[in-house]
């Protein structure tokens, strides 16, 4: 069944039409690529969900039907729905172990906060770095870091924003270990990434999107295979 | 040659001295015997001197009785109620009474017949002197005593120093012991004997204080200053150690009040960094939060004075989380209430926080009055101990740098160990963050604010010992209180303490040279050109918004 349905939504910009009518479904235990090239509307998409950017029209529901369109950004992250930025945000002045427990949330049972903080830091292999300050991390850690701060909130979605974008291609696979042990069977996870390599490692299925419309779905294999999908990214 | 005379007059000086110093020979073993005494003060001048002069030398060894007794018959020899009739002396109870008791034995005998003598002005003098000590020593109340000091301190000179060091061990009264302790040092620095007058200098520059280095340099214009090299290589060590350690003590005074001045600022300007930092608000009504702190504490003060006078001494403490929740409601009213709607437009909320001081300002002229409120001095914030020189440790600064230091470690803690202080440095730090990880920021912006004005309200506490107390009183804090946060950087309490250090010693430091109005000047310019080479003050937290 589907954890998350994005219904013929519409986002402009102006006179640009960032998403233009775009309808989407992940299932519940599945990990879903984005892809496109450079202005597809992916980040557009990863906004709309979260709630910072407001769609002109369309919905984004949740498995159990709450409406996403009509709340903020806070309250869409205590339902469950949690992002990772493409650029590492995570508080620098914090401690890695505030940073995960400002993860955690607001809606963190007081009991249980210590044990999904340790078992975050154990996921993302930083339990030696828990006192230091996250703006001395490096920039994979600081990655991996803010994945461990999604996890530390037991999330239903995950959003990934280009988790390996600047990292070497140890810490790529690293990451791509990381992504599946993320995978739950009450956990939908989309994933938007340039690296292929790390698309077809990681996805179940893909989604191309051009100018703000699905192009393509379906594996990683048929995707390279399609024609337009090729011409979309070689150019005509 | 002229070396030689000036030697011959220093050996004649000192034998001069020693031979003051010689008790006569009559004081030295003779007990005082009643009747030869009586005789002597009913014989000629020469007689009465002599038996005043012995008396006194006594006066330090003799037992109480014989000095009382001696007191009695030397008041009635200057109240003309002595009787002279041949060698014995009557006591009259009144000048010219019919009746009287000897002298010497107490036995009553008519007076007629007798003579009453009269003194000499030398005499009378020294039997004035004598009728002193005799009070001082033997004075049923601390008040004859007293008065009997007082008529000795007029010729302190002819009280031998053994006599005043007996009447200072046997005193009960603390304040009259000081006084005696006083007198006997000025008796000692005017002595003429000389190695007496050096202990007495150095025993006074071993306490040195303003008053003493007055006292010392007073004995420039003495002529031993000119005459006697000793003495003044002494007075010279003692003026230049008594001097140096009153500048020192000065120099700890301005410091220590520097630093109570700094704890107000700290208290006001932390509430005011937390605030800044996290939501951007230019808060020009935290020096009014200041001000409804200072008047809850008063409320409480009157409340407890009609309900439990007994209890009047506590309302400082009791006030404490009044005040703090006081000004912390106000806060939180004006934040829901105003600067919500003004998020994001500084310059708007900056106008409508300063509208909200004129308001608070105004409202307590109408409600309370526009004078100064009087504040009843728990015994634990008057008074102060005297540390060094002048420096004196007053409890009433001392408790508002206390409590500083207590706002200090609570801010602390509710930042660094506290969800809601976690929250507030999250969202302080990037505040889209924090939403997206589903931080209620408005909450905590509601929080924070009502936080950063109960600071306020402390500071207001804090402040009421020390400075006065009127609807205004936020107008002398809000300026210093933003440049602590400008200089310190938005948003560290570290930063805001060093601040509030530094800008505080610096004016109290700079006020006693060039005045009030230079100090603030002279400190707002350092403060613009300091911040020409670091924008972003001392500490600052690095942060996007």
């Amino acid at each position: 069944m589907s954890a998350l349905v994005v219904d013929s939504l519409s986002v402009v910009f102006g006179a640009f039409r960032a998403l233009d009518g775009l309808s989407l479904a992940v299932d519940a235990g599945e990990v879903r690529a984005v892809i496109g090239p450079n202005g597809a509307g992916k980040t557009t998409l990863l906004d709309a969900i979260t709630g910072i950017t407001r769609p002109r029209s369309g919905r984004i529901v949740l498995g159990d039907g709450l409406d996403l369109t009509q709340h903020g950004e806070a309250a869409i992250a205590r339902a469950g729905v949690r992002r990772k930025f493409q650029k590492p945000s995570v508080f620098p002045a914090l401690t890695v172990r505030e940073n995960l427990s400002l993860g955690c949330g607001p809606g963190c049972p007081p009991g249980a906060q210590a044990d999904r903080i340790a078992a975050a830091l154990a996921e993302t292999g930083l339990e030696a770095r828990a006192g230091a300050l996250a703006g001395a991390l490096a920039h994979g850690e600081k990655q991996w870091l803010e994945i461990g701060m999604v996890l530390a909130s037991e999330p239903r979605v995950i959003l990934l924003d280009e988790p390996v974008a600047g990292l070497s291609d140890a810490e790529t696979a690293r990451t791509a270990e990381l992504i599946a042990t993320l995978r739950r069977p009450d956990r939908a996870i989309l994933v938007i990434e340039h690296d292929m390599a790390f698309v077809e490692a990681v996805a179940d299925r893909v989604t191309v999107l051009h100018e703000g419309r699905t192009l393509f779905e379906g594996g990683m294999a048929a995707a390279r295979a399609d024609a337009r999908v090729i011409e979309v990214f070689l150019g005509r | 040659m002229v070396e030689g005379v000036r030697r011959l007059g220093l050996v004649a000086l000192l034998a001069w001295g020693a031979s003051l110093m010689m008790p006569p020979a009559l004081a030295a073993d003779a007990p005082l015997e009643r009747g030869p005494f009586a005789a002597a003060l009913c014989g000629d001048g020469a007689a009465q001197t002599k038996a005043v002069e012995a008396f006194l030398h006594r006066a330090a060894e003799a037992e109480a009785a014989e000095i009382a007794w001696a007191g009695a018959a030397l008041r009635a020899l200057l109240d003309r109620r002595l009787a002279c009739l041949g060698e014995t002396a009557l006591l009259l109870d009144r000048t010219g009474a019919a009746e009287g008791v000897e002298a010497a034995t107490g036995t009553a005998r008519p007076a007629a017949g007798g003579r009453s003598p009269v003194l000499g002005l030398r005499q009378r003098a020294l039997v004035e002197t004598a009728s002193g000590a005799a009070a001082l020593l033997t004075g049923p109340s601390v008040e004859a005593r007293r008065a009997g000091l007082s008529i000795l301190e007029r010729r302190i000179g002819a009280v031998p120093e053994a006599f005043l060091l007996r009447a200072a061990s046997a005193e009960t009264d603390p304040g009259l012991r000081a006084s005696l302790a006083a007198v006997a040092q000025s008796a000692a620095l005017s002595s003429p004997d000389p190695a007496r007058r050096l202990a007495a200098i150095r025993a006074v520059s071993e306490a040195p204080s303003g008053a003493a280095f007055s006292r010392l340099s007073a004995l420039k214009t003495d002529a031993a200053y000119g005459s006697d090299p000793a003495f003044r290589s002494a007075l010279d060590a003692a003026l230049a150690r008594v001097e140096r350690a009153v500048s020192i003590g000065n120099g700890l005074a301005v410091l220590y009040n520097g630093l109570s001045f700094a704890s107000i600022l700290f208290m006001a300007a932390a509430g005011l960094a937390i605030i800044f930092g996290l939501m951007g608000v230019i808060n020009l009504a935290q020096g009014e939060f200041i001000m409804i702190g200072a008047y809850a504490t008063y409320g409480v003060q009157e409340v407890l004075r009609r309900l439990a006078p007994a209890w009047l001494d506590a309302y400082l403490l009791a006030a404490i989380p009044v005040a703090f929740l006081a000004s912390a409601g106000v806060g939180i009213a004006i934040e829901a209430l105003i600067l919500r709607h003004l998020y994001r437009r500084p310059l708007m909320s900056l106008l409508a926080t300063w509208a909200v001081s004129l308001f608070l300002i105004n409202g307590v002229r109408v409600a309370v009055g526009s004078q100064n409120l009087q504040f009843a001095m728990p015994s634990y914030v008057s008074g102060g101990v005297p540390l060094y020189a002048d420096f004196v440790v007053t409890w009433n600064r001392l408790f508002a740098i206390a409590f500083a230091v207590a706002t200090l470690a609570l801010t602390l803690v509710i930042l660094k160990r506290t969800p809601l202080g976690l929250d507030i440095r999250a969202v302080t730090q990037n505040r889209d963050m924090a939403a997206c990880l589903g931080i209620r920021t408005r909450r905590v912006d509601r929080l924070a604010f009502g936080f950063g004005s109960g600071l306020a309200g402390l500071a207001g506490v804090a402040l009421c010992p020390i400075y006065s107390v009127n609807p205004g009183m936020g107008a002398n804090f809000i300026v210093d209180s933003f440049m602590v946060v400008v200089l310190g950087g938005v948003g560290t309490v570290a930063g805001t303490l060093v601040a509030a250090l530094g800008i505080g010693s610096a004016n109290v430091l700079i006020e006693p040279l060039y005045g009030a109005v230079a100090a603030k000047v002279i400190v707002l310019a350092g403060i613009i050109l300091f911040l020409q080479r670091r924008p972003e003050g001392l500490f600052a937290v690095r942060r996007r918004r």
